[in-house]
């Protein structure tokens, strides 16, 4: 005890702080992770690791000002900085700036070739911007570098497949979507995405078995609304208008909103 | 006493939101933030912080059964419980026991194991990484009429969970006073918020919301309103009359003044009030301006319809005019659910043909007074900020007036 005492007191004070606030963000206190973030960078205005972590946290809140200004100056104080790199580029891409987001996220993945996240992004962010080959390309290479079953992969693995639903490759769209539901039973929109290639395919006891299971798993992204539209759609095909009138009134009750 | 005595006017601001929890009910709580002068002498041996002179429900169940078989069903009776099954309203199945945010990387999943229900709320943090903060449900406060809020115990402190139950959509809710889209657990629970959801639970000091467990009587209970019944059970399992110049050991409502009967209602129906003396120092039979101070009901900021039927009820005319008090038309020993029923208590001093849609409606509009004259209305006091919008409940105005927007039945 008391040698971790003596540890910890010799740490500097913005990683002693910056360590306290990654504690309160995991118990999921942001107030007061957010206080010991402020407080890292008082003591060092230039701490690359509090600038990130300020960012994620400005992210969470609805702050995205914030989280610009963190991160450009992260990657200013330390260029070398995969993280600094990465998590601006995927501001970028959150922002809907794709074309801002490719440069950095090209760094991130020099600088980091084993992680699958900054090609992921990158291929995201190609397939927002029309380049369907450059996307693939990436999308590849992010699913080699992410062997292991775990949602990270299913998150790859689902966009993926939806750039192949999208091209018109139903079958291999839904072999995507099965990996990934492989690799997490939970994922919501694994099988959400499974059921619109399943209902292209007229597969639609299938789908409604996918859609309705999707309807109960948490996982944000796909919204009840989409499914409900899914399920409203392929109902009437299965001529239930009961059920299928039943998840339309759902879709249109749900709020209207921009948010996907 | 001053309960908030050395808190930064922020903090009394962060306890005033907070307090906006138990609003769910038929009696919500304001912060205590008025100077208490010293507490009135408690009525019998109730004294304050303990349980000395009560006997509990069962005692009572023994002679008052029918009474009180009745009264197991009432919202009084199950204002507060212990988690269950049947307690909690909100569903736990795949699927209903999610509640979205309007934070794209925030939702709350209810989950019900062997170990308890919990809540717990999940943020995703882009681009992969999950963390989460899990809480049980350790008290169910509200009947679910309206709807149903939770607490949870971290130690001896009494929280709110950030989400609660809304019967009219048959959904969870963020709770009233946390904000949308943050995974705050963080609002704590001020014995006046209990005072009127429980029928007595001990303080420990120096924190507001630490209370002592193993004192808490869950409910309102029949002595919440009856007054400390040991001596009384006493005296009648032993069969001792009273003699004479003796006063019964236990208070019957029904004989006491009507400022009296009035103030035993308003002690959880006129608001939070200001607190001039512990929670729970007052017994039934008391003078409530001794104990808590009850704002009016100015024309300028007239008393909102949610838990303050005390002031609304009291500007009311057929009030002032007669010697009505709650009871008139409340029997607080048995449920009642139907609006329409209470009619029959307005047409004991009117008639129906003065009524000026008798003419075009006759004979149907019987069971329509409660409808017209004590309309529901939206109330200002109840706010869910839910998935990005407000959702203010619609609740019972207890001024009993002529109301031109309200529609014919």
């Amino acid at each position: 005890m008391i040698w971790l005492l003596a540890f910890q007191l010799s740490l500097p004070p913005q990683q002693q702080h910056y360590d306290n606030a990654k504690d309160a963000l995991a118990k999921m206190q942001f107030g007061p992770a957010d206080a010991e973030v402020n407080l890292a960078l008082r003591a060092d205005p230039n701490y690359v690791p509090a600038l990130i972590l300020k960012a994620r946290l400005a992210l969470f809140a609805h702050q995205p000002d914030i989280a610009k200004s963190c991160l450009i100056k992260a990657v200013i104080v330390d260029p070398s900085s995969e993280s600094a790199q990465f998590f601006l580029g995927m501001f970028f891409y959150l922002q809907n700036d794709f074309s801002l987001g490719i440069s950095p996220l090209e760094k991130a993945r020099a600088l980091s070739a084993k992680d699958p996240l900054p090609p992921f992004y990158l291929a995201m962010s190609k397939e927002a911007m029309g380049d369907g080959a450059g996307a693939l390309q990436f999308y590849q290479e992010a699913e080699a570098l992410s062997p292991e079953k775990t949602p990270q992969t299913a998150s790859i693995l689902v966009a993926h497949g939806r750039l192949l639903y999208s091209l018109g490759k139903f079958d291999e769209s839904i072999a995507k979507d099965q990996l990934a539901i492989e690799a997490d039973s939970q994922s919501r929109d694994a099988f959400y995405e499974r059921a619109k290639g399943l209902e292209h395919q007229g597969k639609y006891q299938a789908a409604v078995a996918d859609g309705e299971r999707a309807l109960t798993l948490p996982e944000l992204g796909t919204s009840d609304s989409q499914i409900h539209f899914l399920l409203g759609n392929v109902y009437l095909r299965l001529n239930q208008p009961d059920l299928a009138a039943a998840h339309l009134a759902k879709f249109h009750a749900a709020p209207q909103t921009t948010q996907r | 006493m001053n309960c908030n005595r050395g808190k930064p006017r922020s903090g009394q601001e962060k306890l005033n939101r907070s307090i906006a929890i138990l609003i769910l009910l038929v009696a919500p709580v304001w912060p205590l933030l008025g100077q208490m002068p010293d507490a009135p002498a408690p009525a019998k041996d109730n004294s304050v912080g303990s349980r000395n002179g009560y006997a509990g429900d069962e005692a009572c169940s023994a002679c008052h059964q029918e009474k009180f078989e009745a009264y197991l069903g009432s919202a009084h009776h199950i204002a507060s419980r212990l988690p269950s099954q049947t307690s909690i309203d909100g569903k736990f199945t795949p699927g209903s026991n999610i509640l979205r945010t309007s934070n794209p990387y925030l939702y709350f999943v209810m989950s019900a194991t062997k170990e308890g229900y919990f809540q717990s709320a999940v943020a995703k943090l882009p681009p992969v990484e999950t963390i989460s903060h899990k809480e049980r449900f350790d008290l169910v406060i509200g009947s679910g009429r309206k709807g149903q809020t939770y607490l949870y115990w971290k130690g001896d402190e009494l929280f709110e969970l950030p989400v609660s139950y809304w019967t009219e959509t048959d959904q969870w809710m963020n709770s009233p006073g946390y904000p949308d889209g943050l995974p705050n657990f963080d609002k704590p629970i001020i014995p006046r918020c209990l005072e009127c959801h429980t029928t007595f639970v001990g303080s420990l000091q120096p924190s507001l919301n630490r209370f002592d467990k193993t004192s808490m009587v869950l409910g309102i209970t029949c002595e919440k309103c009856h007054g400390p019944g040991r001596n009384h059970v006493a005296r009648n399992q032993s069969k001792i009359p009273l003699r004479a110049g003796e006063t019964e050991d236990i208070v019957n409502p029904a004989s006491l003044s009507r400022d009296r009967q009035m103030d035993l209602c308003a002690l959880c129906h006129a608001g939070p009030g200001t607190p001039r003396a512990p929670a729970f120092s007052f017994s039934a039979g008391g003078v409530l301006g001794q104990y808590l101070s009850i704002a009016d009901d100015a024309p300028d900021n007239p008393a909102d319809v949610h838990a303050h039927q005390f002031q609304q009820l009291r500007s009311s005319r057929c009030f002032r005019a007669s010697n009505m008090t709650c009871t008139t038309c409340h029997d607080v020993h048995k449920p009642q659910r139907d609006a329409a029923s209470f009619s029959e208590h307005c047409l004991t001093c009117h008639r129906v043909e003065s009524c000026g849609e008798y003419s075009t409606m006759g004979s149907q509009i019987l069971r329509s007074c409660v409808n017209c004259h004590m309309p529901l209305k939206q109330s200002n006091q109840i706010v869910f900020d839910a998935a990005g919008s407000q959702i203010k409940p619609r609740v019972r105005s207890h001024r009993i007036a002529i109301y031109k927007e309200t529609q014919r039945p």
